[in-house]
């Protein structure tokens, strides 16, 4: 019996570790597209850069990022080729080195561009700033607004991951009805939604026509309460802070697979 | 009329939003109704009426979620609970009042030999499978894909706080799919110690199905030959659509019927009936609770049952809601929109054909809300024996104008 509670636990661990490098590689470090279209600081890190680069898990999860023209593309495309390609050898280490450890990811191809991986560390450091932004920085509206964008993206994108490699949100995800579920903040956006198709799920930016479910947030501060666990969903369904219409068990199911985002990324 | 509002609902609601998590917890939830557009808590009731804490007035379909069967405070039930209540509720014994309930429900109930009691719905439908497992030493059950047993870890439709060992011996079949379920058997040979279901299919946000195509009588007779119980969770059916048992209003016997709501018409009861030969596994499951004995909702019980066959209370119900059903039907037509009205009449449903996600349904119901008739937008309604006519003719009236609502808004 020790030895199946020790080999239980061994699988938990590992298992926790192969989702939260899903979630640091494709739905986090894809945020650095909407940071460079907001924020100064990064726009001037990547000012006249060009430059490619591929993170790979071995047996995991792959991105190539695009750094030029002043933007940021992210894409799980494995056909394209980077200036720098990166190996982690196990989910392990990525995850250290997303949460600002020293750790040395095997160069496999290309060469180390010391200049373009300091700016893109430090691309990394200004990330943190949104997802985990302090209580003086939300005092700026425009800044809380943004973070509450990049939040509802990584919770979208995530969403797609637990769904795929989380065994409790695998088997929730089996009883999420087909459809689009959107999330839109009020008044005027951001939105999000997460399309569930022959048991594939993926995130949309932005809105939809005809969505199965809609759930809105009455305004910015609601959203962001919501997503950092300070409110009590039921409570705001309830005094209208937060409304659902249409096919709400779709939203029901797909809200326990979110809380669960946020607990992995905590 | 003028239609409602629900300032001191909404008021209250963010008072116990404070205190309590979720402020209303459970099935009671505004979420899953339309919030804003329907009261949260109530003040009083009568009959088949009940306010709220604004004041609105309702004709009440959803009964409680089930309990009141005979109407809100019953004058027969309700002396017997105070009867009671002058003597004391809660001893260190029980009261010859349990004695007389059990009796009365083996009476009643055509499968019974012996009825034990609880509180809630979920305390049977689990003492049920652990009788069954004890009886059969065998681990597995078979239940349906959206039914609901209630909120235990095995059968709760939520997700938080579970392990995935709490779900790992109920395997899940299809209602009315036969083959599904003979291939259950077949695949778990010799481990299945029970059939967990409803009389017929009630899921929220859904259609109720009946049994088709011989369902229950299939399988009774593979259950018997491959020596696995049935247990009706008759929770919410039960009472309303035959007082033997709903078992009996589709024609085959149950071996254990769960009871709950509508057994004591409010007062908190539950029972567990079944059959004698599982009466003695039955004792080797303990099975207790402080307020299980307790006498007033037992006093509550024996004047239901009396009452409901004095004045055959299922089938006044099955007539009111007869009458309702076929009158959403025919102003569904007249407004050119396209209704789907199931389940048994006691116990009816509507929703509208042409759409999957509710969207006209939450907007029906949260118009009949305001207009003082109270019909959940996703889960099953329910009548009573105190629905007259006159109040179903006053309830369709008030739908009429919620059906326009929904015509002027959608079109179709």
């Amino acid at each position: 019996m020790a030895n199946e509670m020790t080999c239980k636990c061994k699988c938990a661990a590992e298992e926790r570790q192969k989702v939260v490098a899903h979630l640091n590689m494709l739905a986090v470090l894809p945020r650095l597209e909407e940071l460079v279209q907001y924020d100064a600081d990064a726009q001037e890190l990547i000012k006249g850069m060009k430059f490619s680069i591929r993170f790979r898990v071995m047996g995991g999860p792959s991105i190539f990022i695009a750094i030029g023209n002043g933007k940021i593309t992210s894409t799980t495309d494995t056909t394209l080729s980077a200036d720098t390609g990166l190996l982690f050898t196990s989910y392990e280490q990525a995850n250290r080195m997303f949460a600002g450890e020293k750790v040395v990811p095997i160069p496999y191809w290309g060469a180390w561009r010391m200049s373009d991986l300091k700016r893109f560390t430090q691309l990394s450091t200004l990330l943190e700033k949104y997802l985990k932004p302090s209580d003086e920085s939300l005092k700026d509206p425009g800044f809380k607004a943004q973070v509450v964008k990049m939040t509802l993206h990584t919770i979208a994108a995530g969403v797609a991951q637990l769904a795929e490699h989380d065994s409790k949100a695998s088997h929730w995800a089996k009883s999420v009805p087909e459809g689009v579920a959107m999330f839109k903040v009020l008044p005027e956006g951001p939105a999000a939604c997460i399309s569930v198709q022959g048991g594939k799920f993926r995130p949309i930016w932005g809105e939809v026509k005809n969505p199965s479910v809609t759930t809105t947030f009455k305004d910015i501060d609601t959203a962001l309460n919501l997503f950092t666990g300070k409110l009590d969903a039921f409570a705001a369904l309830g005094d209208g802070d937060v409304r659902m219409s249409g096919l709400i068990p779709m939203a029901d199911h797909l809200n326990a697979i979110i809380d669960r985002v946020g607990w992995y990324l905590k | 009329m003028s239609e409602y509002k629900f300032n001191r609902s909404l008021e209250l609601f963010k008072e116990a939003a404070r205190y309590i998590p979720g402020a209303i917890p459970g099935h009671m939830t505004p979420a899953i109704t339309v919030p804003g557009s329907f009261p949260y808590f109530a003040e009083k009731a009568e009959g088949c009426r009940y306010w709220d804490v604004d004041g609105n007035e309702y004709i009440d379909f959803m009964c409680g979620y089930g309990p009141i069967v005979l109407g809100h405070r019953h004058p027969k039930v309700d002396e017997a609970v105070r009867a009671q209540q002058a003597k004391g509720s809660c001893f260190n014994h029980p009261t010859e009042l349990q004695v007389k309930a059990a009796k009365l429900l083996v009476e009643t109930v055509k499968i019974a030999d012996w009825a034990i009691f609880a509180k809630n719905g979920s305390d049977v439908t689990t003492y049920a499978l652990q009788v069954a497992r004890e009886f059969t030493q065998r681990d597995c059950v078979i239940a349906c894909r959206g039914g609901y047993h209630g909120g235990h870890a095995w059968c709760t439709p939520g997700h938080g706080g579970l392990t995935p060992e709490d779900k790992m011996h109920i395997h899940l079949v299809n209602w009315n799919d036969f083959d599904e379920f003979k291939a259950a058997v077949e695949k778990y040979k010799g481990q299945i110690a029970a059939f967990i279901s409803s009389p017929y299919h009630h899921p929220t946000f859904s259609d109720q199905y009946m049994p088709e195509n011989d369902w229950w009588n299939k399988v009774r007779k593979l259950c018997d030959e491959e020596g696995i119980l049935i247990i009706v969770d008759d929770v919410r059916a039960g009472w309303r659509l035959n007082i033997a048992g709903s078992d009996q209003h589709f024609g085959f016997d149950a071996d254990m019927i769960c009871f709950s709501k509508a057994i004591a018409n409010g007062y908190p009861l539950s029972a567990l009936v079944g059959v004698e030969k599982l009466k003695l596994a039955s004792t080797r499951v303990f099975f207790t609770g402080s307020f299980w004995a307790s006498a007033n909702e037992l006093a509550a019980c024996i004047a239901t049952i009396e009452e409901m066959k004095a004045i055959d209370a299922s089938g006044k119900m099955w007539k009111v809601g007869t009458q309702f059903q076929e009158g959403l039907r025919k102003l569904g037509a007249q407004h050119g929109l396209k209704v789907s009205v199931t389940g048994p009449a006691p116990i009816p449903y509507m929703k509208f054909a042409n759409e999957g996600d509710f969207r006209r349904m939450q907007l029906f119901s949260a118009e009949a809300s305001k207009r003082g008739v109270f019909l959940h937008p996703h889960h099953n309604w329910f009548v009573s024996a105190a629905h007259t006519e006159a109040d179903i003719d006053q309830a369709l009236a008030r739908c009429d104008e919620a059906f326009a609502v929904v015509k002027k808004t959608f079109g179709d």
